[in-house]
């Protein structure tokens, strides 16, 4: 395996996805520095934007967006 | 309550339970607003259209698929229609066609410190997350916050942005190597030595 086609699985590696065998990506991320190093830092990457911790959403919008929804209510 | 429960009581016109539906995921919705249209007015513009359309179609909704996932379908479409009424939006369309014979393998790459989140303050990670997610062309910071941030399935986000499975699929590998690319300058190791003497760095690095 060559770098440009362990970037081309890099994803899926990530993800975990699909029925394919890991054997020749490991392999290759075993004896590549480059490609151990942009796996490892990618997966931070993703990370980072995952451990992101949301906001409350202030009082005032959710009282404002209850407002819209009351007055869009079908009359019974 | 269940969420299964709360959609059947707001469905039968229970306008309680649908008031706790929104307060669950009004939070993300804005969230996710905010990343597709990059202001606070235009963000909470779509916030309201989006729960004021998903309360006018609610008996449309199928109670086996996954409430979340189908107002952040509802949300998406509003944010990129309010794009498009945006004039002089010059946004990349989500089917723009991809440069394919771009070489993706980055030409530096080196390890980052250990703990990267813990190299800064909290609020100035959060700014540098939310800069460099804005710095992305539309069709890759889309696929992004939907698969990586909200979590939807490569089906789940080429369903809402009407694009195929390999199209999501490859606008992600580019928005994550980008990403990982900008992260990289601030999380570097000091004088990693994986770049070769004299190799040139791109733009914008000390
Ligand atoms: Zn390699």
């Amino acid at each position: 395996m060559r770098c440009t086609q362990l970037i081309a699985e890099l994803c899926a590696y990530l993800d975990q996805e699909g029925p394919q065998a890991w054997a020749d990506f490991e392999a290759h991320l075993a004896a590549c520095r480059k490609c151990r190093q942009l796996v490892e830092t990618c997966r931070q990457t993703i990370l980072l934007y995952r451990s992101e911790p949301l906001p409350p959403l202030p009082a005032a919008i959710h009282s404002r967006l209850m407002t819209a929804v009351r007055r869009a209510r079908p009359a019974k | 309550m269940p969420e299964a429960e709360l959609v059947a009581a707001a469905q039968g016109g229970d306008l309680g339970a649908f008031e706790q539906l929104m307060q669950r995921y009004e939070p993300r919705v804005l969230r996710l607003a905010m990343r597709i249209v990059g202001n606070e007015a235009d963000a909470e513009d779509v916030l309201q259209e989006a729960f004021l359309k998903a309360y006018a179609k609610l008996d449309s909704f199928q109670r086996q698929s996954s409430f979340y996932t189908w107002v952040v379908r509802i949300a998406v479409n509003e944010a990129l229609m309010k794009l498009r009424r945006r004039r002089g939006d010059r946004e990349l369309p989500l089917d723009q066609e991809l440069d394919t014979g771009e070489d993706l393998l980055p030409r530096e790459v080196e390890d980052w410190r250990p703990n990267p989140e813990q190299q800064m303050a909290r609020q100035e990670l959060q700014d540098l997350l939310n800069q460099n997610i804005a710095s992305l062309a539309l069709p890759y910071r889309v696929v992004f916050q939907l698969r990586d941030v909200e979590g939807l399935s490569t089906e789940e986000t080429a369903d809402a942005l009407h694009l195929t499975v390999p199209a999501v699929k490859s606008r992600l590998l580019r928005a994550r190597l980008q990403l990982r690319d900008k992260l990289s300058r601030y999380f570097r190791r000091p004088g990693d030595g994986s770049l070769p003497a004299g190799a040139a760095r791109p733009e914008g690095q000390a």
